[in-house]
Parts: structure tokens; sequence; C-alpha cells
């Protein structure tokens, strides 16, 4: 008992140097290594664990001819966004694209995206492509609600298994997000006022960030006649709602464009009429 | 003959059957767990509680999920000790064994007994190994209760129906039965490496509670870098991972990597943990206890 109280600097010596080596070489050997959770593996291993599971969904929904060898899965994965921040390898989130083999499905929505949370033990949780295989629940061959097998699974993969790269690398949609600002467009045609005096000239908003937004002001002969705000979201067509006299038919009509968010292909657009 | 050689001999002959050995040690040792309350409490702590926690699991309306296993604690008996053993890795066990291990060497600082243990006839030596067998199979027997109380209340209370394996495979019950069995098996290295070190804890702490609580708080701070994202390269030195090596079992093209690594880095932790353990015992003055 007395020992405990009588605890000295001299004792400590030893802890304080064996903690710091401790230290120091995990460090060391952190910023060396690493991580067994490898694009390869994974890729692999959901293609099996998923095929497994897709049969045992097939049984339950009674599609006959559904086997792990027909089915051939082929699997992308990714860690980040692909070729702007790939991470590689490492546990996290990961993206992977799948495509397989079965006539009772649309093979056109394929490659299914699934979504998977891998964990630094070499076990993940994946979520399918609900589109392709169904929600949480699915209505059985007996119709009955059973827990659907693919909507939702787990896996392990051997951290030390086979690491060679599968050659998959046409399965991620190659959809590039447009990078420059929209640009709103009006179509130049005739207007034809209706009975109320109204024209609807079409707009539209270009593929681009964020869209479009502004005001456009209306001009007869000189004189402003209406002002009207636009809002649209990227790659959409929009009718713009114009009150102009009702002596006017047979005139042009001048609109000068103030975009506000996004940009404006032509800011005065001159339209006839009728 | 000559007579200079005789004497040693028969004096060697002579103390060995007059000094008791290790045995006697030992079961003096056994004894003294024996009338510990809380020795006994654990062992029936072993045996009831998963009783109790097998029915909580089976009275869940939505599966834990987001462990191993959890998704199927309704679908199959086997999939429950699995749920169970990724549980109890995570600082059950540890507590279990330093209950008794980290008691072991600081009971006698804390009730004054070194200096009369000592002062019996046999040597620090065969009191430590003595110390150390009753610690080591006090963890093997707790585990052994736990794992066979959790399997069976499993299979009686929900059933014995196929396994869904780590790979998505689908395991008959009769190969699920010894794949579970066998996992829990493969927590045998760890335990015993926690145990090593609650004596480590218990031998230079002269504290109980401290050694007690040590090895769980070290095996929790271990689980939790051991699951941080970027120090994966630390997994094969903590006490944690082989508890984890059971999921090579359950996969579909079973390995053992992580097992072969589990059982030397287990047996690394255990010798160098006794060792240290051994040369302070050795080393200690006792004439102030």
């Amino acid at each position: 008992m007395r020992r405990l109280k009588s605890v000295s600097l001299r004792r400590l010596v030893p802890w304080v140097i064996a903690t710091t080596v401790l230290v120091v070489g995990a460090g060391a050997l952190v910023s060396t290594s690493q991580s067994s959770v490898t694009r390869p593996r994974l890729e692999r291993d959901l293609s099996q664990t998923f095929a497994n599971r897709y049969v045992a969904q097939a049984k339950l929904l009674g599609h006959s001819g559904v086997t792990v060898e027909g089915m051939r899965p082929r699997t992308q994965c990714y860690k980040g966004v692909p070729n702007v921040n790939d991470q590689g390898s490492g546990a996290g989130v990961w993206l992977c694209y799948m495509k397989w083999y079965d006539s009772n499905v649309d093979e056109t929505l394929m490659p299914g995206k699934f979504e998977l949370n891998v964990h630094s033990n070499s076990c993940y949780t994946a979520t399918g492509p609900s589109k392709l295989v169904g929600l949480l629940t699915i209505t059985d061959k007996n119709d009955k609600d059973v827990i659907n097998p693919v909507s939702e699974f787990d896996g392990c993969f051997d951290p030390h298994g086979l690491d060679t790269p599968t050659g998959n690398l046409d399965l991620v949609p190659t959809k590039t997000s447009p990078t420059g600002l929209a640009s709103i467009a009006i179509a130049a045609a005739t207007l034809h006022p209706d009975g109320n005096s109204i024209v609807r000239p079409t707009i539209t908003c270009s593929p681009g960030q964020e869209g479009c937004g502004g005001t456009i002001v209306a001009t007869v002969g000189g004189t402003p006649i209406d002002t009207v705000t636009y809002v649209l979201s990227p790659d959409s067509k929009g009718r713009l709602v114009i009150t102009i006299p009702k002596d006017t038919s047979g005139g042009e009509i001048v609109l000068s464009v103030t975009p506000v968010i996004g940009k404006a292909a032509t800011p005065k657009v001159t339209l006839a009429i009728k | 003959m000559s007579a200079s050689e005789i004497v040693p001999a028969l004096v060697a002959a002579g103390s060995r059957a007059r000094r008791p050995g290790l045995g006697s040690a030992f079961g003096w040792e056994l004894s003294k767990l024996w009338k510990q309350k809380r020795a006994k409490i654990t062992l029936a702590f072993a045996a009831v509680a998963p009783v109790l926690i097998v029915l909580i699991v089976k009275s869940q309306q939505r599966p834990p999920k987001d462990s191993l296993f959890g998704r199927f604690i309704h679908e199959s008996g086997w999939s429950v000790p699995l749920l169970i053993l990724g549980f109890a890795a995570q600082w059950v066990l540890p507590l279990l064994t330093a209950l008794v291990a980290g008691d072991i060497f600081a009971g006698e600082n804390q009730m004054g007994t070194w200096k009369t243990l000592l002062t019996r006839s046999v040597s620090r030596t065969q009191i430590f190994w003595a110390k150390t067998i009753t610690a080591v199979l006090f963890a093997l027997g707790v585990l052994l209760l736990l794992s066979v109380s959790t399997i069976l209340s499993s299979i009686i209370l929900i059933g014995h129906q196929p396994l869904v394996g780590l790979t998505g495979q689908v395991i008959p019950s009769y190969t699920a039965a010894l794949l579970v069995s066998a996992s829990w098996a493969t927590a045998i290295p760890p335990l015993l490496a926690f145990t090593c070190l609650a004596i480590l804890l218990s031998v230079l702490s002269g504290n109980p509670s401290f050694a007690i609580a040590g090895p769980v708080v070290i095996g929790m701070v271990m689980q939790l870098g051991g699951s941080l994202g970027g120090v994966e390269a630390l997994r094969p030195f903590l006490l944690t991972t082989p508890f984890e090596a059971w999921h090579g079992l359950i996969v579909q093209d079973r390995f053992y990597g992580p097992l072969e690594y589990g059982l030397i880095g287990s047996m690394v932790w255990c010798v160098g943990s006794l060792t240290w353990a051994y040369v302070a015992i050795r080393r200690r003055d006792v004439t102030g206890g």
C-alpha cells in the first residue's frame, strides 16, 4: 500500500519514455502505410455479396433462372468524387456502380448505384439502387410483405485479399456537371396577343450553374409598358406574361433583359406583334 | 562418490519432499478465489445475463441494423450469438477477466497480506504462476459459460434457422453451429491478452480498482482508435483487433490472416505484460507492506 503513495519521478521516467516511443512509432507507421480498404477488394466483394443476396431476393419473388454465375456482376467503386477528389482507398463513404444480367429487370436502368459505408475493420453496409432492386420491404410470391434482402446488406472482406485491379472502368456515368453560368434566351417568334392584350414570349434557360433569374422591361414605341421578373431552373423553358396596349398590333415590342442570376444571351430582343 | 556430492543431493531430495510446490500454491489461490463473492457473481452473470439479453434482443421491433447481424435477429437464432459476440468484445470481455485478474495481485496489497503470503514456504515465482494460472483459468471459464449460455438461449428462444453470412451467402444450420462456436473460441487469444494486461496493472499499481478499470478503459480507447479512418496501420497492434478476426470464418471464402495476426499480437501483449509483471514481483520490496 505504501508503495503506491511513494510514486517517485524515477518510476515515472520509463513510462514517459515508453509512451513517447509508442506515439512516435505509431505516427511513423501511420504516415507510411496504406489502408486495407481498397478499390479492387471492395469491387470484388460487393459483386459477390450482392449476387448472393440478389439470388435470395429472386427466390422470394419467385423469379426463376437467377443464379450468381448467370448474373456476371461487374462493379466499379470510388471514394470521393471521381476525377476531382478521388481519395483512392480507406474507410468512409464509397459509391459503387454495378451492372448485372437478369431478364426480370429493365436493363436500361443499369448500372445500379450503391452507397457503401465502409469501416476500417473491412466490413461495410451497402444500400442498393431502389429503382432496380426495390424498397426496404417487398411483396413476395405469396403476397406477404418481407424485408428486401438487397435493399440494405452487410459484407466483410479479407483485409489481405487479392488487390489487383478489376479493370472495371466503364461503369461510372460520365455526366459532367456544367461549370459555366446558365444563360436566358428569348425565342424570336412573332407574338399574337390574346383577347386581353396579353402576349406570352417563350424563354429558355440553358444548362448551367444555379439557373436564370432577373427582370425584363418591355418597351413599345420608346415607352416602357411592363416589367416582369423571371426565374428558371437550368435546362428548362418558361413563358413571360406581358400586357400590351390595345393599339400595338402590327408594331414591335422591345424586351431588355437585366439578369441577376446567370446571364442573358442577347440583352435586347425586338419581336414583331401581329 | 564423495560425501560432498551426496549431501546436496540429499538436501535437494529432502527439500522437495518437504516444500509445497506450485500445485499447492495454485490450490490455495483457487480456494481464495472461490471464497470471493465477486468471482461467484461474475460466473453467475456469465451464465444468466445472456438469457436476459437474448430475451431483450428478441423483443426488439426494430432490429439493431448498425451492428453486424443485427438485421437478422428475427430470422435466425445463429445471428444473435454473433451480434452479442461483437458487442461483448467492446468492453464486457475485458471487464469480466479484469474482475479477477486485476484483483489477484493487488488484493494482497489491499489486505496487507503480502508479508504473510511470502513467509509461506513457496517461492515468489511459484506464487506468481499460481496466481496467473488461476486468473487465466477463470477467464476461460467465464468465456465458456458466456458463450454456451448465449448460444443455447439463442437457439432455444429464437430457433436454428439457416444463417446469412458476411458474403450474403446462406449457411445451413449445422455449419452455422460449428462456425458460431468457433467464432466464440477465437475470442480466447485477445481475452487472455487482456488477462495478462490486468495482471500487469494489478502488480504495478497494487490497487484493485485501478487494475480492474484499467483494461476496460484501455480496451475502449483501442476500440475507438481502431475504428478511426486513416490509422488502419495501427490495427494489427491493438488488442481489440483480434476480437473481430471471426469475420473471416463467416464469409464465403474463409480467410484466416486476421486470426493468425491476432494470435501473434495477443501472444506478444501477453508475454510482454507477464514478463514485466514477473520482474516487478521478483524485485518487489515487501518489508513495508
